[in-house]
């Protein structure tokens, strides 16, 4: 072994293992039942929403826009859809472990990249305790997962679950990832953040509106309200992202239900709402 | 395009014998540290301009509509090829070349960080080809020098990786100006190897045999497996989130008092000293050429089909694979055509196709599905096959 290359291959290893310390979490705050900010965000591969034409497209990477954009909302938990960066496509880029590490927060990802799947992770600032994924049956369409975490919050355990549905034009598949979830969900208190591919009035909408209460409806918006819009992201015309609580466990905070971001920080609009625990 | 073993120039009256013998003769001038410094490098500026390239042709195609005409500048990645079967019959020293590609890739590394999609394709295509013939070029060293050269390539890959926390080197601010730095260290090193030729009257010209064809294809076709899965630790961790070894190191530690990310830089960190620890066996110990294949294929078949053992299989995997390359030696002249390089080039782009279009299949026609529905692991796994399998074939050759 060349003696040179030996002491370059050392430094690394010494640089390597400084920058690991660093990783180490700051404390969460421990104050009691406190307020909850919980954030939804589909984040298209790591991709701005460039112009349709191919010519015309910047093919920028979100990182540092909508890392600001999160910084301002300060949000407890969040979860991320088309989260999946570890493709050649992608670049080859772990986006979940960068944004945990600057907003300090602890992470899970599933399904894991060799499912090939889109991506969900779920964040927290509390430490998870248990997580696990489950891939939806598939009538139709492609592979598609939800994320389950449980989270070790001031306020208590929280069950945290977190998918992207199916298009609408596979129907039959959405409706049976609704029913799904629904079943997996049980009856445990639980938060469901996701993009789930549903407008207001559809089939699956319903089915899950049945079940849970919607976080937007609950701050005071009406449910087809245009505030809610998320998607495109430059000019939205549709809502399909949602965060769902089960019935009769959390408050919602009155008109603090809103949508973040912009075409810079993704292809859809973030959305947030503050709760509480019953 | 004619056979390229009839093609070597040799203006220094050296034989074909010799000048395999001491194929990159230039390496006595330099400190040879530089050298592998410099060879590591090009590695590393390959993996970015490659990952910016296919990642911009994806860009392009980002539709549900499917690919479009767009994704034909995938066949920039041929150019090195044509343009070295253009250059090799010239009389021009190697250090011109050299000298030339490198300061063509940084120039166009550079322009590469534009954010527009179809001149950063355009420049990282640029990039990559002048950056693929200082590979080949590169290539003609010895086992021994390249496996210290793709040490350390690891361990700076694995650096970076730790250091931006999982993004590639051109997705973040302080990334882009690491990678400006990277290049300058990179058009340094190249302008002192130009000097110093240039001072002791080297005059070497391209010789390019068929061993170049085995060694370029390992040494590239190692760039892209270990740029798949294991050259980002990130990467790595959450290709086998997940399994029984996580659970149980999480319950030995304490899960609640650690960040997932300290886990998949200790991946990092365990494959930088499998790099480490490699290298040092290879000053020791003769093992037999045919151990490395055989491991290499072993740790292939647990990350892509089991994952029962995922930090065994990530430290296996390099050690593997510096053992291959350890084993690259100048062997006589075969029968080889310069269209092998075309195919190996070809054969190359057509798995790493495939294997980007596998994670996308839903919204190719219905024709292909049954070859990319699922299938993007095992197009990895078809390209550690075939590293192992030339490896083998190498090194019985040598045997011979």
């Amino acid at each position: 072994m060349n003696k040179n290359v030996a002491f370059m291959i050392m430094a690394c290893l010494v640089l390597s293992g400084m920058m690991t310390s660093i990783y180490l979490p700051v404390n969460p705050s421990e104050q009691q039942q406190q307020l909850i900010r919980v954030m939804s965000y589909n984040l298209h591969q790591y991709y701005v929403a460039d112009d349709v034409m191919p010519f015309q497209k910047s093919g920028n990477y979100i990182f540092e826009d909508l890392l600001k954009v999160i910084q301002r909302e300060s949000p407890k938990i969040i979860g991320f859809q088309e989260a999946e960066g570890g493709r050649l496509s992608s670049g080859n880029v772990q986006g979940v472990a960068w944004l945990a590490e600057q907003l300090d927060m602890y992470y899970y990802f599933g399904a894991p990249t060799s499912d090939q799947t889109y991506g969900n992770a779920i964040l927290s600032e509390w430490p998870i305790s248990t997580s696990e994924y489950k891939i939806y049956p598939r009538p139709e369409g492609i592979e598609r997962t939800v994320t389950r975490v449980t989270i070790n919050s001031p306020s208590g355990q929280l069950n945290v679950f977190n998918t992207h549905f199916e298009i609408s034009r596979f129907q039959q598949a959405q409706n049976a990832q609704a029913n799904y979830l629904i079943n997996y969900v049980g009856s445990t208190p639980a938060i469901i953040t996701g993009d789930f591919n549903t407008k207001f009035g559809d089939p699956t909408y319903n089915i899950l509106n049945q079940s849970f209460t919607y976080g937007m409806i609950e701050s005071g918006l009406a449910a087809n309200a245009s505030q809610g819009y998320t998607s495109p992201a430059d000019n939205p015309r549709v809502k399909i992202d949602y965060i769902w609580l089960t019935r009769g466990d959390f408050n919602v905070v009155f008109n603090s239900y809103r949508t973040i971001g912009s075409g810079l920080t993704s292809d859809h609009l973030g959305i947030l709402v503050d709760i509480s625990l019953r | 395009m004619g056979k390229l073993t009839e093609r070597i120039n040799c203006e220094d009256n050296t034989t074909i014998e010799e000048n395999l013998l001491t194929p990159y003769n230039h390496i006595n001038i330099m400190d040879e540290s530089w050298d592998l410094t410099e060879t590591a490098l090009i590695m590393l500026l390959i993996t970015v301009a490659l990952n910016n390239f296919l990642s911009k042709v994806f860009v392009l195609n980002f539709s549900t509509d499917g690919l479009n005409i767009t994704v034909f500048l995938a066949l920039l990645f041929l150019l090195p090829v044509l343009f070295y079967l253009l250059i090799s019959p010239a009389k021009i020293p190697n250090y011109i070349i050299e000298f030339t590609m490198g300061l063509t890739a940084v120039l166009f590394n550079t322009l590469s960080l534009l954010p527009l999609a179809i001149v950063s394709i355009l420049s990282s295509g640029i990039a990559l080809s002048s950056l693929l013939v200082l590979l080949i070029l590169h290539s003609n060293q010895t086992g021994t020098e390249v496996s210290n050269a793709v040490t350390l390539y690891i361990s700076f890959y694995i650096t970076l990786a730790i250091l931006l926390v999982g993004l590639t080197i051109y997705a973040t601010s302080i990334g882009r100006i690491v990678f400006l730095a990277v290049n300058l260290i990179f058009l340094i090193l190249a302008s002192f190897r130009l000097y110093e030729n240039k001072q002791a009257g080297e005059s070497s010209k391209v010789i390019f045999d068929h061993t170049s064809y085995i060694n370029y294809f390992l040494l590239f076709g190692v760039i892209i497996y270990l740029n798949y899965i294991i050259l980002n630790p990130f990467i790595f961790f959450s290709w086998t989130s997940d399994n029984n070894t996580r659970q149980i190191f999480l319950n030995i530690i304490g899960y609640e008092t650690v960040n997932q990310n300290i886990i998949a830089a200790t991946y990092g960190i365990g494959g930088i000293i499998a790099g480490l620890i490699s290298l040092s066996i290879r000053d020791t110990v003769d093992l037999p050429f045919w151990i490395d294949p055989v491991l290499f294929l072993l740790a292939a078949i647990d990350l892509i089909f089991t994952q029962l053992w995922p930090f065994g299989t990530y430290f296996l995997s390099i050690f593997s694979i510096i053992g291959i390359i350890s084993h690259l030696k100048p062997v006589d002249a075969r029968k080889i055509t310069g269209y092998n390089l075309f195919g190996i080039q070809l054969l190359l782009l057509i798995l790493m196709f495939l294997q980007i279009i596998s994670g996308h299949w839903v919204f190719l026609p219905t024709i292909i599905h049954p070859i990319i529905h699922g299938m993007a692991g095992v197009y990895i796994f078809v390209l550690g096959v075939l590293i192992s399998v030339l490896a083998l074939v190498n090194g019985g050759l040598l045997n011979e």
